[in-house]
């Protein structure tokens, strides 16, 4: 019996202290863009590790970090961060009437928050302050005269404890609507406010330049209105304060401001390959660091599924072209049509082996996997399914997408069956591992639950595996090159889809493809290119290669295969009974 | 604090309310013959088919007045307004979350300048129906059950606390988890009645409890109001200082009354309450009365309430 896999909460930044971040975390290659000194979007789905990103910028998470990079960054903070954290409670609590004004004594209440640790030597876990500022008693009532009446928080005692006293009693108020509207922060912009209160601050400390950045975590769960003062002040904000945010790939309301001209942005969905491998194998020398492992590296402790009684194409290319050859007649007319010679493939130059035979390989890799042939015609083997394109280093690091909560639970449950005499994890166990996450991950889309106000029938994992079945049927069919494995979101699909596609994007089971002219944040589905998540091709019978291909109109994919599909699945569906 | 009575069909109540809806159990007390002064059978959109229309006739060969949601509300708040002392009693078993949602907000705000005292009845389902209409596969939904219950705006970088009632829903639990990302759980898994019940939902949430700490599971009877009010009243009491407290129910409609009960009495820092339920459209499943009635009586007003 297999032992489950931890559950994905369990790595989920939102429970974990600073200290538990800071002591877990591997540093991205864009982590130093983001640290610097310009506002900073950072898009990406849950799991995606944006909540991780901002609390590494925390003061306690900064000081207790002990990474190889821990000096170089915490020297170029020199900022103080004021840590706004968002979430389903605080994103329905809000309502019309008073979602402005929650969020302006939220973000008082965290910048007090910010202010309280920099005022102490430690913080409470008893690591070094981070940019700490000494403060006299008669100063800190100065300042915090001047907020009790810039706040309109009257009878309030004039120290931070006082004003977060009177903080927490106002929100209290904004719950029971006991709050008269003429209060001065009811129409106050909450961004002006903060700004004032920074400058109060830096004032009676003698610090007059310098900076605060304020990390909003999952804007998308802000109401419209904090989006619009968000991007106002991104826009044409102030110099003493910096807004760092994370928010989801979709979201309707956050446009205006220009990429690297109002802000950096990253993306943490769609990374390059290389981007992807250098996290997924700094999180798997971590695992093993946690466990007191000896550091092996994944490309040697991921060893592939063995090539079952064929040559194998990573070292007998030609041997492994006529084998195919031999047994797929399609994939044969296909090399005829192209007039490519098996027994002359030295002749071809770099480009048109790149172009052709290089470029199949993968796919005929996986089609070996799934596939066999009766008369030269493929069928779908209900049996006896090789693994072989889903495991060792590359296809575990495609599959995982370098979403660190994915690459931990997927790590945490192979390193149970790790083993230490060849440091190793065998590829039975490399596919257990991704298979149940997999599985899990498909659970958690059958009940992640809509608001209630935007409920629709469409349901996330029927959409999903909709696509999967028909990616599946276009990759294993009559040999195509370039096989269909994306999507375009074209007019026909209807608003319960699109909808559906939006919370699935939020989950991370759909991947925007972008281009040049992509929106930084899409706020408009329709028009655009998608892929299913890769860790979602590995299911049984849903399987598809991990990487990109032709698009289909996604009204079309849902129609189901087209009518010539009939003749074909017969013959991949066929069983070898 | 709801105190447990036993139930007894031969006490005449001044306003007593039902629903007439798709469950067979849902006219149970009627068949029982129950007795009012005013007797309202309460329909709610989306609660038609199966043995809605049998229901339907016997509430009115019966003389019951069958009405909406909305109007049964407001009938009973001007009768609380004329008498305060009139006996209520309330049939939850088949109530929507929402509608019990309403009448504990009505008397809750009501119980604020005058002492109320509320019958809350709860006939439980026999375990096949209740086991398969706890099954339909539809995509889900979740949101407080009403503004009033949506709980006390406080700072986010307190951390969420989620307090589970488990019932026969395969994903309701883990779904509200990875929702709300709680930097805490607490489970409420079924004691007492039906061991089938019991059993089947703690097979159903296997995993889920085997990775909890123990300290944070409890186990509430679906046959005591008074007891499960008392234990989520307890955590709520403990832990609310530390935790933004959100009680997600699902399972038995007593669990969910017990959440609501709980929160109605914390005026400064009330938890929220949400239920998960389906989002779309389902065939309904008639659940029929396992055969008892769990009877407790609730006072609102004439206690101070709890910050």
């Amino acid at each position: 019996m297999t032992q489950a896999s931890p559950p994905f909460d369990t790595f989920n930044a939102k429970r974990l202290t600073p200290i538990e971040v800071s002591r877990t975390f591997v540093m991205p290659s864009y982590f130093p863009s983001m640290v610097g000194k310009d506002h900073c979007y950072v898009v990406g789905p849950r799991g995606s590790g944006k909540t991780t990103l901002l609390k590494m910028l925390h003061g306690t998470s900064l000081m207790s970090w002990q990474g190889r990079e821990a000096d170089a960054v915490r020297g170029s903070v020199d900022y103080s961060t004021i840590f706004l954290p968002a979430d389903e409670l605080w994103a329905r609590q809000s309502s019309d009437t008073n979602s402005g004004l929650a969020f302006t004594v939220q973000i008082l209440y965290a910048f007090i928050e910010a202010i309280v640790y920099r005022t102490s030597l430690t913080d409470s876990y008893g690591y070094p302050t981070h940019l700490p500022v000494d403060i006299s008693h008669d100063l800190e009532v100065d300042f915090c005269t001047q907020c009790i009446s810039a706040w309109g928080v009257a009878d309030t005692n004039p120290s931070f404890q006082g004003l977060l006293g009177a903080l927490d009693l106002l929100l209290l108020k904004i719950s029971s609507q006991q709050l008269i509207d003429g209060h001065p922060l009811a129409g106050a912009d909450p961004m002006d406010l903060l700004s004032f209160s920074i400058r109060a601050f830096n004032r009676v400390t003698g610090q007059q330049s310098h900076q605060w950045a304020l990390l909003l975590d999952e804007m998308e769960l802000a109401p419209p209105d904090i989006h619009r003062a968000v991007v106002s002040y991104v826009r044409g904000g102030t110099a003493n304060l910096i807004i760092k945010i994370t928010i989801s790939p979709f979201d309707r309301y956050m446009h205006g401001a220009i990429p690297v001209h109002d802000f950096q942005l990253i993306h943490l969905s769609g990374q390059s390959y290389r981007e992807i491998k250098s996290l997924t194998s700094g999180l798997w020398a971590e695992s093993l660091r946690a466990r007191n492992y000896k550091q092996t590296a994944l490309e040697e402790a991921l060893p592939t599924y063995p090539s079952r009684g064929r040559p194998d194409y990573r070292t007998d290319q030609k041997g492994f072209l006529a084998y195919v050859i031999a047994r797929d007649h399609t994939f044969a007319s296909w090399l005829k049509g192209r007039r490519i010679e098996i027994d002359q493939l030295e002749k071809l130059s770099y480009n048109e082996k790149s172009a052709t035979i290089r470029k199949v390989m993968p796919l005929l890799v996986f089609r070996d996997a799934l596939l066999g042939y009766r008369d030269g015609k493929p069928f779908r083997r209900s049996r006896k399914k090789s693994y072989e394109p889903f495991t060792g280093p590359a296809p575990t690091t495609r599959a995982l997408e370098g979403n660190p909560r994915w690459i931990k639970v997927a790590f945490s449950h192979m390193l149970n069956y790790y083993d230490t005499s060849t440091n190793t994890v065998s590829p039975g166990f490399q596919i257990d591992a991704i298979a149940q996450l997999a599985n899990r991950f498909e659970s958690l889309l059958r009940v992640l639950p809509r608001r209630e106000s935007s409920a629709a029938e469409t349901s996330v994992v029927w959409l999903v595996n909709t696509i999967a079945e028909y990616m599946n049927w276009a990759n294993l069919g009559a040999f195509k090159a370039d096989p269909i494995n994306c999507f375009v979101v074209d007019p026909a699909v209807s608003d319960s889809v699109v909808d559906a596609l939006s919370l699935g994007l939020y989950a991370g089971a759909f991947v925007q493809v972008r281009h040049r002219r992509s929106d930084a944040i899409l706020s408009d589905i329709r028009g655009e290119r998608f892929r299913l998540a890769y860790l979602l091709g590995v299911r049984d019978r849903r399987e598809y290669p991990l990487r990109l291909g032709k698009d289909a109109a996604l009204s079309d994919i849902l129609k189901g295969p087209p009518a010539s599909r009939t003749v074909h699945q017969s013959l991949q569906l066929g069983l070898d009974l | 604090m709801p105190r447990d009575v036993i139930f007894d069909k031969s006490v005449v109540y001044d306003f007593f309310v039902a629903t007439c809806g798709y469950e067979r159990r849902s006219s149970y007390l009627c068949r029982l013959g129950v007795f009012g002064s005013t007797r309202m059978a309460v329909t709610y959109a989306g609660t038609r088919g199966a043995v809605y229309e049998e229901n339907l006739r016997l509430y009115s060969n019966s003389k019951w007045e069958i009405t909406d949601l909305d109007n049964t509300i407001a009938a009973l708040r001007t009768a609380i307004s004329v008498n305060a002392n009139y006996s209520i009693a309330i049939d939850v078993s088949s109530m929507p979350r929402y509608a019990i949602g309403r009448f504990v907000e009505l008397f809750a705000s009501t119980g604020s300048h005058t002492s109320l005292q509320v019958t809350f009845l709860y006939c439980p389902g026999d375990f096949t129906g209740s086991s398969l209409a706890a099954n339909i596969d539809e995509p889900m939904s979740a949101d407080a059950v009403s503004k009033y219950f949506a709980g006390t705006i406080r700072p986010p970088s307190i951390p969420i606390g989620l307090i589970v009632g488990l019932g026969l829903e395969p994903y309701r639990a883990a779904g509200i988890i990875e929702l709300l990302e709680p930097a805490r759980t607490w489970l409420f898994t079924p004691s007492q009645g039906d061991l089938r019940f019991v059993e089947k939902s703690l097979a159903m949430h296997h995993d889920l409890l085997r990775l909890s700490d123990p300290d944070d599971i409890f186990e509430y009877s679906v046959r005591s109001l008074a007891k499960a009010f008392s234990a989520l009243e307890s955590l709520c009491f403990s832990t609310g200082l530390h935790y933004r407290l959100i009680m997600a129910p699902s399972g038995p409609k007593l669990f969910s009354l017990a959440c609501m009960l709980v929160a109605s009495a914390r005026d400064a820092s009330r938890p929220a309450v949400w239920r998960v339920g389906s989002s779309g459209r389902f065939d309904p499943v008639s659940v029929d009365e396992a055969g008892d009635v769990s009877a407790s009586v609730v006072s609102f007003g004439g206690r101070s309430h709890r910050k």
